[in-house]
C-alpha cells in the first residue's frame, strides 16, 4: 500500500523547474522540450507500462488514464496560468506520442501478434485499416510530414494523441472547425499514402 | 523491424516543391464525382508531376473512406484478423466459457470491461445472467476475496431499482469477471426520447435513479460512473441502476482507478483529477444525467479527457442547461426550443448547477436533498438550490443574516465530543466493558469513514457522516435521555453545515419523543432549532410559532441555561430578522447575554447572543451602542480557533456602521480585513468573501473613489454569476454596480444592471419590501442621468413611496433622502421640458 500511495504526491522532479522549462518551450524554444521530457517522463513511464501491460485483445484500454495523468502532473502543484493554452496542449500531444512511440519500440519484439495495438482516438480507425502499419511507422512518416508543414502534423498530433475533438482543436489553434477539418483530411490522406505498403504486403517478419 | 515503404521519389520532389498547390487541388477535386476529377484538374492545373501527385493522394483518400467504413461495420466480427485489430467494437465474445458460465453475446462495453449475455445450467435449469470481463488494470490480486468481504455490504443494496452483483471470480486465463442480475431494458436516454417523455415525466424516472443512489449511499456505497448508459429502463418503466458495487471491488491501491473507472464526460472534477472521492461525487453524476435528461447532451460534451482534464483543473463549470438546448432536443420532449428552453430556466437550471459544481461541498449535501429539491420543483414550491442562497442574502443593506459556520472540522469535532460525552455516562452509570468496545467502535467507525485515505471506503461527507451516526446512535446508547442528547447534537450539527433537509426530519423527531417523554429542555432546544429552519425556508409564521414555544417552553423549571439563552437568541434574532423590532427583543437578548456570563456558559453562546444584540441596535439606529459591542467581541474570537469567519463578520459590521454613519475613511481598512478574514477561514468564493465586496465597493464610491470600485466590482461580476447563477441574490452586487456606474457618470451601464436587479427582485420580495425601493431609486437615478425624465418618474415615485417613511436608521434616512431628490429632480427636468416650446 504504502508504496502506491504516491498518486497524491508531488512529482519527485521539483515542481519549479517543470515550470521553467515549461515556460522556456512555450517562448519558443523547443531544445527545452527535451530536459522537460526527462523530469516528467519517468512516472508517465511508469503508467504507461502499467496500463498496457497485461492488457488482453477483449480489454482495449484507452490511454486515457495516460493523459489524465500527463495533464495532472503538468499542473498540479505548479500554478501553471495556461498561458498558453495551444503551446501547452501541444506539449502533452508530443509528450504522448513520445510516450506511446516509446512504448511501441519497447514491445516490439510482441511485434508477431501485431504490434502494438494503439487505441488512439476513435478517429484513428484507418490506421488498423493498414495491414503494416504500426506506431513507428506512423512517428516516423509524421516526422516527415512536420518536415513538410509543422502545422498539419501538429494537429494530427492534437487530435489522435492527445485525443482533442476538432471543437477543441479548432479552438487551440484558432481556427474554424472548417478548416481544422480540411487540413486533417489532407494530413490524413496524406498519411495514408504514405504509409501504404509499396506493393508488396508489410513485413510481418521480426 | 518493419519499414513501411520508401515515399517514391517523385512524390517527395512534388511535395517539397508543390505542397500547398497540391493541397489546394485536393480539396478544389475532392468533392467532385469520381468521374469529373481529372477533368478538372487538367484544367486547372498544367503540371503533370503535381496533377499525379493530387490523383494519388485523392486515391488514398478513397482508400481511407473504405477502409474505415469497413472497419466500423463490424469487419472485425470475423475474428480472423481480431489480433490486429485496433476497433472496440469486437462483438462476438472473446471466449465461449467463462468458469461456469456460457456468454451469448455482448450487451454493451465501458470503461473497465466489456459485458455480455450469459447462460449457466444448474440442476438442468437455464439460468440468464450478465458478465462483465474486467479489464485486467481494474482488479488487483485479492478482488475475488474482496468481493467474498464485500458481501455482506453488497447485501445491502438490495433494492428494486439496483441491479444485484452475484457473483465475482476468474476463469482459467486468470481473467476476473463479475456476474450481475440480466435485466431486459432500454438505455434512459434512449428510452425517453422513443417516448418522446415531456420534462415531468423524464423527472420522474430521474427521482427513481435518486431513490437508488440514495439507498446505496446510506449503506456508504458509492457508484462512481453514474451515466445514462448505467441505466436501464424496463418495458414497465422500471429503472434499473447497474454497477453499483462494482467501486467497491477495484484496486485497492487507488492509482488512476476513480478516474479510469469514470466516463470523462460524465466524471466530477475530483475524479477527473484523482482525488478522494465521495458520495458528492455520485451526486455530480446524477447532475451530468440530469443534465443529459433536459438537454440531449452531457454537460462536457464535445471535449476530450485531456480538455476534462484541462477543465477540472481550472474549475471549470459546464455551461447553464438553458443555453445546451436545441430544437431537437425540444421535439424529443414535446416541446419547442422555447418553451424547453423557458422550462429549464430558474429552478431546473438552478438544481443542475448546483449538483455539477466543482467543489464538493458547494453541491447538494445528500442525494435526498437533491431529490426533495426535485419533488419541489414538481410541486412548484420554491427549490432549495435558489433558496439557500436567498436565505443568507435577506440581510441586505438593512439587515445581516448570521453566516453558517460550516466548518467541517468543527463538525467533526462534536461528533466526537457527543459520543464520547454520551459514552463516559454510558460507562459511569453501566460499567459494562462490552458497552464501551462498542462506543469505540462507532467512534472509530465514524472517523474511518471521514478519512479519505481510509481504503475500500469512499471518504464520506460531513452530512454524510451525521446521518450514519444518527441512524447508529440507538445501537450505541440506550437510556433515552442520553440517546436525545446525542441525537439533538447530531442534528445540530447537521443544522450547522447546512443539510437542512435532513436536520429538520430529526428534529422532528426529537420534538416527538420529547414530548411522549415530557422533557420539556430537549423539545424546547429541537423547537428553537426546527423554527430556525423554517426561517430558512423562508416560512415564517411556522417558523414564529416554534420560536415562541421554545422560548416559553425554556422557562420551565429544570431546563438547562443554555437551552433558555439559546431560545431566547433565536427567538429575538428571528423576530429582528423578520422585521418585527419589538422592544422584548432587545430585553430577550440582553438578558441573554447577562444568563449566558452568570451561568458560565460557552463563549460560542454569549458571543451569539452580543453578536444579535449589537445587531438590534444597529436595527433601531443605535450605532454608537452596536459599534461599542461589536468592538468589544473582537478579543473574544480571538481564543476561538474556528472563530476567524465571526470574526470578519464583526468587522464587516463595524466597517459597514463607519461606512453609512461615521468615520467613512476608516471602514476602508475594516473592509479589508473582513474580506482577507473570509478568505483566509472560506475562501475567495465563499459568501462571505463575496458579500463584502460590494459594501467596500459602496465605501469606495461614497469617498469619491468610484472608479475603483467600478473596477473592484466588475472583476467580482463574474464570480457572482458563477456562483448565484440565476438567482436574486446577485442585487447587492447589481445595485452597487449600477450606483458605481452612475457616480462615474456611466449611465447606460447603471440604468442596464438597475434593470436587471429590479427585475430580479420582483416577484423574490414583498412589493413593499425596501430593497425594492432602493432598485426603483438606483433606476431612476440612471433614466434621469440619461435624460429620460419621463421614464424616471414612476421609478421616483415608488423610491420615495417604499423607502422615506420606513426609515429607521441614518443610513436609511440618508437613502430616503435621496429619493426625495431624486422625485424633486424628474419634476423639475419635466417642468423645465413643458416650459420649452
Amino acid at each position: 500500500m504504502s508504496d502506491n500511495s504516491n498518486s497524491e504526491d508531488p512529482q519527485s522532479a521539483p515542481s519549479g523547474e517543470v515550470t521553467q522549462l515549461l515556460r522556456a518551450w512555450s517562448a519558443g524554444r523547443p531544445d527545452s522540450l527535451d530536459p522537460l521530457f526527462k523530469l516528467v517522463y519517468p512516472r508517465l513511464r511508469q503508467i504507461a507500462r502499467a496500463l498496457f501491460r497485461r492488457e488482453g485483445p477483449e480489454s482495449m484500454l484507452q490511454p486515457t488514464g495516460v493523459v489524465n495523468e500527463l495533464f495532472l502532473k503538468l499542473v498540479r502543484n505548479h500554478s501553471l496560468k495556461f498561458d498558453n493554452r495551444e503551446h501547452f496542449f501541444s506539449l502533452a500531444a508530443s509528450l504522448m506520442r513520445r510516450i506511446l512511440v516509446d512504448q511501441a519500440r519497447s514491445e516490439h519484439r510482441s511485434k508477431r501478434d501485431g504490434g502494438l495495438r494503439v487505441p488512439l482516438h476513435d478517429e484513428m480507425e484507418w490506421v488498423s485499416g493498414l495491414p503494416s502499419a504500426d506506431l513507428l511507422d506512423i512517428d516516423r512518416a509524421l516526422e516527415d510530414l512536420e518536415q513538410l508543414d509543422p502545422r498539419k502534423s501538429r494537429i494530427v498530433e492534437l487530435r489522435f494523441f492527445l485525443g482533442s475533438t476538432a471543437e477543441e482543436t479548432a479552438d487551440l489553434l484558432q481556427m474554424s472547425k472548417a478548416t481544422i477539418d480540411r487540413e486533417l483530411r489532407f494530413a490524413r490522406s496524406w498519411l495514408y499514402e504514405r504509409l501504404q505498403p509499396g506493393g508488396a504486403p508489410g513485413g510481418a517478419a521480426p | 523491424m518493419t519499414q513501411s515503404s520508401p515515399p517514391s521519389a517523385a512524390a517527395r520532389t512534388a511535395d517539397a516543391a508543390h505542397w500547398r498547390e497540391i493541397q489546394e487541388l485536393f480539396a478544389h477535386v475532392e468533392g467532385l464525382p469520381l468521374g469529373e476529377r481529372e477533368g478538372t484538374l487538367n484544367d486547372v492545373c498544367k503540371n503533370t508531376i503535381v496533377r499525379a501527385r493530387v490523383l494519388e493522394l485523392l486515391r488514398a483518400a478513397d482508400a481511407m473512406d473504405r477502409a474505415m467504413q469497413s472497419g466500423t461495420k463490424g469487419a472485425t466480427v470475423g475474428g480472423a484478423e481480431a489480433g490486429t485489430e485496433g476497433s472496440l467494437a469486437a462483438r462476438a465474445p472473446p471466449v465461449v466459457h467463462l468458469g461456469p458460465y456460457r456468454l451469448v453475446r455482448e450487451l454493451g462495453a465501458g470503461g473497465i470491461g466489456a459485458v455480455y449475455l450469459a447462460e449457466r445450467s444448474v440442476d438442468g435449469v437455464t439460468l440468464t445472467s450478465a458478465v462483465k470481463i474486467l479489464a485486467p488494470h481494474a482488479v488487483d490480486a485479492s478482488f475475488v476475496d474482496r468481493f467474498h468481504r464485500e458481501q455482506e455490504n453488497l447485501a445491502a443494496l438490495d433494492h428494486p431499482n439496483i441491479t444485484r452483483l452475484l457473483d465475482a471470480g476468474r476463469d482459467a486465463n486468470d481473467r476476473p469477471y463479475l456476474v450481475m442480475e440480466y435485466v431486459q431494458g432500454v438505455h434512459l436516454d434512449a428510452y425517453c426520447d422513443a417516448q418522446r417523455l415531456d420534462v415531468r415525466a423524464r423527472l420522474a424516472l430521474f427521482l427513481q435513479i435518486c431513490a437508488a443512489v440514495s439507498h446505496a449511499h446510506r449503506n456508504l456505497i458509492v457508484h462512481l460512473d453514474l451515466k445514462p448508459s448505467n441505466v436501464l429502463v424496463t418495458a414497465g418503466g422500471v429503472v434499473k441502476l447497474l454497477d453499483f458495487g462494482t467501486s467497491k471491488l477495484m484496486r485497492a491501491d487507488g492509482t488512476l482507478t476513480a478516474t479510469l473507472m469514470a466516463t470523462p464526460a460524465y466524471a466530477s472534477p475530483e475524479q477527473m483529477l484523482n482525488q478522494p472521492v465521495s458520495t458528492a461525487s455520485d451526486v455530480y453524476g446524477l447532475g451530468a444525467i440530469l443534465y443529459e435528461l433536459l438537454t440531449g447532451r452531457a454537460p462536457f460534451a464535445k471535449t476530450s479527457t485531456a480538455g476534462r482534464t484541462e477543465a477540472a483543473v481550472r474549475e471549470v463549470e459546464p455551461g447553464s442547461i438553458t443555453r445546451a438546448v436545441t430544437p431537437e432536443a425540444a421535439l424529443l420532449r414535446a416541446s419547442t426550443e422555447t418553451r424547453l428552453r423557458q422550462a429549464l430556466r430558474g429552478d431546473l437550471a438552478a438544481i443542475v448547477a448546483t449538483c455539477l459544481r466543482s467543489k464538493a461541498a458547494a453541491r447538494y449535501s445528500s442525494v435526498e436533498a437533491l431529490s426533495e429539491d426535485i419533488r419541489r420543483f414538481a410541486e412548484s414550491r420554491p427549490v432549495l438550490a435558489r433558496r439557500q442562497t436567498a436565505a443568507y442574502l435577506v440581510a441586505k443593506f438593512l439587515r445581516r443574516r448570521r453566516l453558517p459556520l460550516g466548518i467541517s472540522a468543527a463538525l467533526l469535532l462534536t461528533v466526537a465530543i457527543t459520543v464520547s460525552y454520551a459514552w463516559t455516562q454510558q460507562r459511569q452509570a453501566l460499567r459494562e466493558a462490552e458497552r464501551s468496545v462498542r462506543m469505540q467502535t462507532l467512534l472509530s467507525s465514524l472517523f474511518k469513514m471521514a478519512n479519505p485515505n481510509y481504503t475500500g471506503k469512499p471518504a464520506a461527507t460531513v452530512p454524510e457522516l451525521l446521518r450514519v451516526g444518527l441512524a447508529k446512535l440507538p445501537d450505541f446508547i440506550r437510556d433515552p435521555g442520553d440517546l436525545r442528547q446525542a441525537q439533538l447534537s447530531l442534528a445540530e450539527s447537521m443544522f450547522e453545515s447546512g443539510d437542512l433537509t435532513d436536520a429538520r426530519g430529526a428534529f422532528a423527531n426529537i420534538i416527538a419523543e420529547a414530548t411522549q417523554a415530557g422533557a420539556l429542555g430537549d423539545k424546547a432546544e429541537a423547537e428553537a432549532f426546527a423554527a430556525e429552519i423554517e426561517f430558512q425556508d423562508g416560512n415564517i409564521a411556522a417558523g414564529r410559532g416554534l420560536a415562541a414555544d421554545a422560548l416559553a417552553l425554556s422557562k420551565t423549571a429544570g431546563v438547562s441555561a443554555r437551552v433558555h439563552v439559546l431560545a431566547e437568541i433565536y427567538y429575538a434574532f428571528n423576530e429582528e430578522n423578520n422585521g418585527y423590532l419589538k422592544d422584548t427583543n432587545l430585553e430577550l437578548l440582553r438578558a441573554a447575554v447577562a444568563e449566558s456570563r452568570s451561568r458560565h456558559l460557552s463563549e460560542h453562546d454569549t458571543t451569539l447572543a452580543l453578536r444579535d444584540l449589537a445587531g438590534a441596535l444597529y436595527n433601531r439606529g443605535r450605532n454608537v451602542e452596536a459599534k461599542a459591542i461589536f468592538e468589544q467581541l473582537l478579543p473574544l474570537y480571538a481564543n476561538d480557533p474556528l472563530g476567524l469567519c465571526d470574526r470578519s463578520e464583526v468587522y464587516g459590521w463595524l466597517a459597514w456602521i463607519d461606512n453609512t454613519s461615521g468615520d467613512r475613511a476608516a471602514s476602508l481598512p475594516l473592509f479589508k480585513q473582513a474580506y482577507e478574514g473570509y478568505l483566509a477561514c472560506a475562501g475567495a468564493d465563499s459568501r462571505g468573501a463575496l458579500d463584502e465586496l460590494p459594501y467596500w465597493a459602496d465605501a469606495l464610491t461614497r469617498l469619491g473613489r468610484a472608479s475603483e470600485a467600478v473596477t473592484m466590482l466588475e472583476q467580482a461580476l463574474p464570480i457572482w454569476r458563477r456562483l448565484l447563477g440565476d438567482s436574486s441574490d446577485q442585487s447587492e452586487m447589481l445595485y452597487f454596480l449600477a450606483r458605481a456606474y452612475l457616480v462615474v457618470g456611466r449611465y447606460r451601464d447603471a440604468d442596464r444592471f438597475a434593470v436587471e436587479n429590479l427585475e430580479r427582485l420582483t416577484g423574490k420580495l414583498a412589493p413593499d419590501d425596501r430593497n425594492i425601493g432602493l432598485a426603483h431609486l438606483v433606476l431612476g437615478q440612471a433614466l434621469l442621468g440619461e435624460g429620460r425624465a419621463r421614464e424616471a418618474a414612476p421609478h421616483a415615485r415608488k423610491a420615495v413611496e417604499l423607502l422615506v417613511a420606513s426609515a429607521a436608521t441614518d443610513y436609511g434616512r440618508a437613502l430616503g433622502a435621496e429619493a426625495t431628490q431624486l422625485a424633486a429632480h424628474v419634476e423639475a427636468a419635466l417642468a423645465r421640458r413643458t416650459d420649452a416650446p
